[in-house]
Order: C-alpha cells, then structure tokens, then sequence
C-alpha cells in the first residue's frame, strides 16, 4: 500500500512546491510595498521550497530524507530571520510603509526606543504639563540658567550637554581653516 | 538514488516551468523595484527558487549532492541577506 502512495505523495508535493513559489513569485511582483514583498517571499516562497524539498525525501523513499531534512531545517530556520532583518533594517533606513487605518506599530517602538536612549519624545507626545522637572529638551534652552540650578535632576544632567554642546563652538578653530588659502 | 514519482513525465517538467516562470516575475521586480530593500527582497526571493530548481535537479539527475548544494545555497542566501541588511544603516539607496 504504501509502495504505491508514496510516489504519489511525492509528486503531490512538488506540484504544491511549485504553486506555492509561483503564488510568492505573484506577490512580489505585484503587492504594493517591500514589507508586503516581504511577506510574500518569505512564507510563500519558503514555503514552495520546503515543499519541493519534503517531495524529493519522498521520492526516493527516504534514501535521501536526512540531506532533504536537513536542507527543509535550514530553509525554515534563516528565511524568517532574513525577511525580518531586511525589513527591520528598510524601517529603520526611513522607508514608510503603506498603512491602513491602524497605523504604523514599528514607529511607536521606534519612539519608544528613542525614550530609553534619552533623547526625549517625538513632538507629537510631549508630556510637558507645567515645566516639571523631567522635561529635559524643555528645561535645556539657553535662555536661563537658573531653572537648570533648581531642576537638578538626573535627566537634566544627560540632556544638557547633548543639547549645548552643537550651538557652542569652540572658539579659535575658523581662523585656522581659513587662514590656509 | 532511486526515484519513484508518479507520473514523473509531466510532473517535473511542468514544475521546472513553473519554478522559471515565477523567476521571471520575480526578475521584473528585481528590474523594476523602486527602493533598495525591494531589490533586496527579490532577490531573496529568486534564491528562494534556486533552492526549490537545486532540489528538482536532484530528482532529474538522481545525484544526492545536489541537496549539499541547496543547503549550501539557503545558507549563502541567508548571509547575503543579512549583509544586505546592514547596508542599509545609513538610508536606503
């Protein structure tokens, strides 16, 4: 019984494993941007090579089934990893994706992640309510120096120097550079 | 080894087709592609289906070595990948 089923499975398989990577071949012809490109070529497109990999361990009746194994392993294991760094990496490079109603959830990691360097909120969060001591971009202009005597906190003391530190320059360094013509 | 499919006349063929029709598609995307990470994806994409033509070459062919080569392909693919990902640091081209 299973002499006869197995060449059948086989076959079944490398059809599905080919359908599959032309339903991935579609999808990133035609889906709108690289994150949807993404999703095609990742999961589709792995998907038919698993596939076709699982129906050559069943044509050969499990001769060849620890090589194709191994192979499908691989394949399973770096496609995902591969889509997701590309795509983490096109986020990050300032390529927007195209959204729908919900919105972009990487951008508020992204913000959020911005927080915990210290480099405050974007401006669309600011949670600036009466000058309170934690604003640190607030509290850093260079207009007075006595509210950064009576802050005192330890956020003012990361976000000075950040802020400061481009307006001042260093005096001596122009006549230098252009001295030399 | 020994290969046992059925209807091994229409079924390989008719996958191998499929397989350089998907990476035709695939190619006009890697062409036409807007951004860097499209081009990226594509090609991900067509080692995907390099690995897919490895593996059928090893049902043709009957050699087992083939299946070292498709190992050894989706592991170059994964690198390639990542590398290109890292190229990306400094803004998309």
């Amino acid at each position: 019984m299973t002499l006869s089923l197995l060449p059948w499975l086989a076959s079944a398989l490398i059809l599905a494993g080919a359908v599959f990577c032309f339903l991935g071949a579609v999808g990133v012809l035609r889906l709108p941007d690289c994150y949807t490109r993404m999703h095609a070529a990742s999961k589709a497109g792995a998907l038919g090579a698993v596939l076709i990999l699982a129906g050559v361990a069943a044509a050969s009746k499990g001769a060849v089934a620890l090589e194709a194994v191994f192979a499908l392993l691989v394949l399973l294991g770096t496609a995902p990893l591969a889509a997701h760094a590309v795509s983490r990496a096109a986020h990050r490079a300032g390529i927007k994706p195209v959204v729908g109603e919900l919105g972009d959830a990487l951008e508020d990691v992204a913000k959020l992640d911005g927080v915990r360097e210290g480099r405050g909120l974007e401006e669309g969060a600011d949670p600036a309510e009466d000058g309170g001591p934690e604003d640190g971009e607030g509290g850093a202009q260079e207009d007075g120096g006595s509210e950064d005597a009576e802050d005192g906190g330890p956020e003012d003391g990361e976000g000075d120097p950040r802020d400061t530190t481009p307006g001042r320059e260093p005096p001596g360094k122009k006549p230098e550079t252009e001295g030399t013509g | 080894m020994e290969i046992h499919i059925a209807g091994a006349f229409w079924v390989l063929p008719v996958a191998l087709t499929v397989l350089v029709v998907s990476a035709t598609l695939v190619l006009l995307r890697l062409l036409k592609g807007p951004t860097g990470p499209d081009r990226v994806v594509a090609i991900d994409a067509l080692t995907l289906l390099g690995v897919a033509a490895v593996a059928l070459g090893a049902v043709l062919t009957g050699q087992v070595v083939f299946l070292d080569v498709a190992v050894v392909l989706a592991l170059v693919a994964f690198l390639g990948t990542v590398a290109f990902a890292l190229l990306f640091r400094g803004g998309a081209p």
